[in-house]
C-alpha cells in the first residue's frame, strides 16, 4: 500500500480523491437545494395559479348559483390528478368534494404557507371568493408526493453524475500521473544501466518539461565525467602496476646482488684463513709421504689427504674468483673470437671422450669490451660445465661468436645498443625450469658429491656482469643446454662515450 | 749451506715450510714478524728470503722494501693467503692480497706464490731463483 502512495500516479490520485471527498459533498448539497427549491416553487406557483383560476371561475361563472354546479367545479380539482381536497365555505355552509380515500385528513387543517408544511404531504391553500356581494372561501389541497418523488429522482441523477465525475477525474488523475512519470521512469532505467557499468548509454529524454530536461542534461554531464574518471583511474592503475612490477624486479635484483656480495665478502675473508691452514696440511702430508716406503699402505691414505687438500685449494680459488672486486680492472676492446678460439683449442687438445668440439665463429665479428683473462675464465668454466653435462654421452660442444641481433639483445633485457654474443652449447642432459632458475647460484650443483664446486657458473655470472654484459641460459631436458654471453661492442661503447 | 729466511706470522705455515726446506738441505731460519725478519737478515744474512705479505704490525711489503734498503740482493719470494683483508676485517672494499702481491713485486720481490702451494712448486722456485742469483754472483 505504501508503495502505491509513493508513485506519482498514486499521489495524483490521492490528491484528487481528497479534493473530491472535501468538495463533492458540499457541491451535492448545494445542487440539491437548488433543484429541490425549484421543484417546490414551481409546484406552489402552479397550485396558486390554478387556485386563482378556479376562484375566478367561481366569481365570474354561475357555479355558485347552484349546489350541483359548485360541486362539479370542486370535482375538477380532484380530476386534475393531484388534487385531493376542495371545499367552498360560505358562512356556515360547507360544500365539499370527495376526498382521496387514501388521505387520512378529513378536514382543512389550515393553510400551508410552504411546501411540506403541516406534515401531511398535502399542500393546502385557501382563497377568498366574492360574488355579488356573497363572500366565500375556496380551500384546496394538492398531493405533494409526486413532487417529492420527482425531487428524489432528481437527487439520484445528481448523485450518479457526481459519482461518475469522481471516478473519471480520479482515473484521469492517475493516468496523468503515469504519463508524467514515464519520462522519469525512462530516466531511471537509463541511470540504472549506467550505474551497473554500462557507460556507453547516453542519458536523454523526449519530454518537453524543462525541469526534466535540465535534470537529464545534468545527469548526462555527470555520466560523462564518471566515464572520464573511470578511464583515468584505469590508466593510472595500469601505470602503477607497471611501475610496481618494475620496482619489484629491481628490488629483487638488488637483493640478489646484495646477497651475492655478502657471500662474496664472507668467502673472501675466510679464504685467507683457509689458505694459511691448507699450506701446512699440504706440506706436512707431502713430507710424511716421503718418509714412508713405496710399499707402505699408509702412503695411499696420505695421498687421499693430499687430494683433499688440493680440492680444497680449488674451491677456495673459485670462491675468491667469485668474490673478486674488479678494482683497477681496465676493460678494453677484446678480440672475443681469438679468446674463444683459444678455449676451443684447449678443449680439443683435452680430447674428452665423447665430446666433439665444433666452432662457429662469424667472420668479421666486432670487438667487445671486457677483460681477456676474465673472458678466458668464463669460457673455460662454460666448457667445463658442458663437458660435465655430457659425461658418459657422446655429443657436440659448440663454441660460437657472432654479432648479436638487436632482437636478441632486447630479449636478454639489455639496454639498446650493439652487442657481441659468445655462446657455448652442449648436447647433454639439459635442465628443467627448477634447476635453470638456480644455475648461477653459488655452491648450487647437480654434480655428484666430490665433483664440481658449484661455483663455476656463479663465477661466470659475476665476471660477465662486471664486464657490463649478461649471460643467459636456454635448456631443454634431454636435448641440451646453451649459455649465451652478451658483451658490449667496443665500437658502440666508444660511440656512447663520445656522446 | 745456503741460508733461507722464512717470515710468516702463522706458526704452522712457517714451520711446515721450514721443515720442507730443511729436509731439502737448506739452512733454515724461521721468524714470526717482519721486525724479527729484518733483524735476522742484518745479523746473520740470508741467501733467500720467503716472506708472507700480510702480517700484523708490519706487513711483508714494508719488510721487502727495508731489505732492499739495507742492501740485500738476495732473491725474495712473497707469499700470500689470497682473499681479502682490511683494517675492519671482512668487509666490502677491503684490500685484496692481489694488490699486496703486486705492491711486493714493485718494491723488489722476485716472485710471488699464493698459498697453498705444493712442495714441488716451492722447491722448484727456490732452486730456480738461487740458480739465477748464483750465476749473477761473482
Amino acid at each position: 500500500m505504501a508503495r502505491l502512495i509513493d508513485t506519482l500516479a498514486g499521489r495524483f490520485g490521492i490528491i484528487v480523491f481528497m479534493i473530491h471527498v472535501l468538495l463533492l459533498p458540499a457541491l451535492y448539497v448545494g445542487v440539491d437545494r437548488i433543484v429541490t427549491r425549484s421543484h417546490e416553487e414551481m409546484f406552489v406557483t402552479e397550485i396558486r395559479t390554478y387556485a386563482r383560476v378556479l376562484a375566478d371561475e367561481f366569481e365570474l361563472g354561475t357555479a355558485m348559483e347552484s349546489e350541483p354546479r359548485t360541486r362539479a367545479l370542486l370535482e375538477n380539482v380532484l380530476l386534475s390528478g393531484e388534487g385531493v381536497f376542495a371545499e367552498l365555505v360560505a358562512g356556515s355552509e360547507v360544500l365539499r368534494s370527495e376526498l382521496d380515500p387514501q388521505l387520512r385528513a378529513g378536514h382543512f387543517p389550515g393553510e400551508d404557507f410552504a411546501f411540506g408544511a403541516g406534515g401531511d404531504d398535502i399542500y393546502f391553500l385557501s382563497i377568498p371568493v366574492v360574488r355579488e356581494e356573497r363572500e366565500a372561501v375556496l380551500r384546496i389541497g394538492f398531493d405533494e408526493r409526486p413532487v417529492n418523488a420527482q425531487i428524489q429522482r432528481a437527487r439520484t441523477r445528481i448523485l450518479t453524475s457526481l459519482g461518475i465525475f469522481f471516478v473519471v477525474s480520479l482515473g484521469l488523475a492517475v493516468y496523468l500521473g503515469r504519463r508524467l512519470a514515464r519520462p522519469l521512469v525512462e530516466l531511471k532505467q537509463a541511470s540504472r544501466r549506467v550505474a551497473s557499468g554500462d557507460m556507453s548509454t547516453n542519458l536523454s529524454t523526449d519530454s518537453q518539461i524543462s525541469e526534466l530536461r535540465e535534470l537529464t542534461s545534468d545527469l548526462e554531464t555527470m555520466r560523462v565525467a564518471l566515464v572520464d574518471v573511470g578511464r583515468r583511474l584505469r590508466e593510472e592503475m595500469r601505470e602503477r602496476e607497471t611501475t610496481e612490477k618494475e620496482r619489484t624486479r629491481l628490488v629483487d635484483k638488488l637483493r640478489q646482488r646484495q646477497r651475492l656480495e655478502t657471500v662474496g665478502t664472507l668467502a673472501g675473508g675466510i679464504a685467507h684463513e683457509f689458505n694459511n691452514i691448507l699450506l701446512p696440511i699440504q706440506l706436512y702430508t707431502e713430507l710424511a709421504i716421503e718418509e714412508l716406503d713405496e710399499a707402505n699402505p699408509t702412503r695411499a691414505d696420505l695421498t687421499r689427504v693430499l687430494e683433499g687438500a688440493r680440492r680444497a685449494r680449488r674451491i677456495i680459488g673459485d670462491i675468491l674468483a667469485f668474490s673478486r672486486h674488479p678494482e683497477g680492472d681496465v676493460f678494453a676492446p677484446v678480440a672475443v673470437a681469438t679468446i674463444a678460439a683459444e678455449v676451443a683449442h684447449v678443449y680439443e687438445k683435452l680430447g674428452k671422450s665423447g665430446v666433439n668440439v665444433v666452432r662457429a665463429f662469424e667472420s668479421g665479428c666486432p670487438m667487445a669490451i671486457g677483460e681477456p683473462t676474465m673472458l678466458h675464465q668464463v669460457l673455460m668454466n662454460l666448457c667445463s660445465n658442458a663437458c660435465q653435462a655430457m659425461a658418459g654421452m657422446t655429443g657436440q660442444l659448440l663454441i660460437g661468436v657472432r654479432a648479436a641481433s638487436s632482437a636478441a639483445a632486447r630479449d636478454a633485457g639489455l639496454p639498446p645498443g650493439a652487442y657481441v654474443e659468445v655462446f657455448v652449447a652442449d648436447e647433454g642432459r639439459g635442465m628443467d625450469e627448477a634447476i635453470k632458475a638456480r644455475i648461477f647460484e653459488p655452491f648450487f650443483t647437480t654434480a655428484p658429491i666430490g665433483q664440481g664446486t658449484g661455483l663455476g657458473l656463479s663465477v661466470v655470472h659475476g665476471m660477465v656482469e662486471s664486464m657490463g654484459g649478461v649471460v643467459l641460459v636456454e635448456s631443454v631436458p634431454g636435448i641440451g643446454t646453451t649459455f649465451r654471453v652478451f658483451l658490449r661492442q667496443a665500437a658502440d661503447v666508444a660511440t656512447q662515450a663520445a656522446k | 749451506m745456503t741460508r733461507v729466511l722464512i717470515v710468516d706470522d702463522e706458526p704452522d705455515v712457517r714451520d711446515s715450510v721450514g721443515k720442507l726446506l730443511s729436509k731439502a738441505g737448506y739452512d733454515v731460519r724461521v721468524v714470526g714478524t717482519a721486525a724479527a725478519g729484518l733483524e735476522s737478515f742484518q745479523k746473520e744474512g740470508a741467501d733467500l728470503v720467503i716472506t708472507d705479505v700480510i702480517m700484523p704490525e708490519q706487513n711483508g711489503v714494508d719488510l721487502i722494501r727495508a731489505l732492499r734498503v739495507v742492501g740485500g740482493a738476495a732473491p725474495i719470494i712473497a707469499i700470500s693467503g689470497g682473499g681479502n683483508f682490511g683494517p675492519t676485517g671482512y668487509a666490502p672494499g677491503s684490500i685484496t692480497t692481489t694488490a699486496f702481491l703486486a705492491a711486493a713485486q714493485k718494491v723488489g720481490a722476485d716472485a710471488v706464490l699464493t698459498k697453498p702451494f705444493e712442495s714441488k712448486e716451492l722447491l722448484d722456485l727456490v732452486t730456480d731463483l738461487l740458480l739465477r742469483a748464483g750465476s749473477s754472483r761473482p
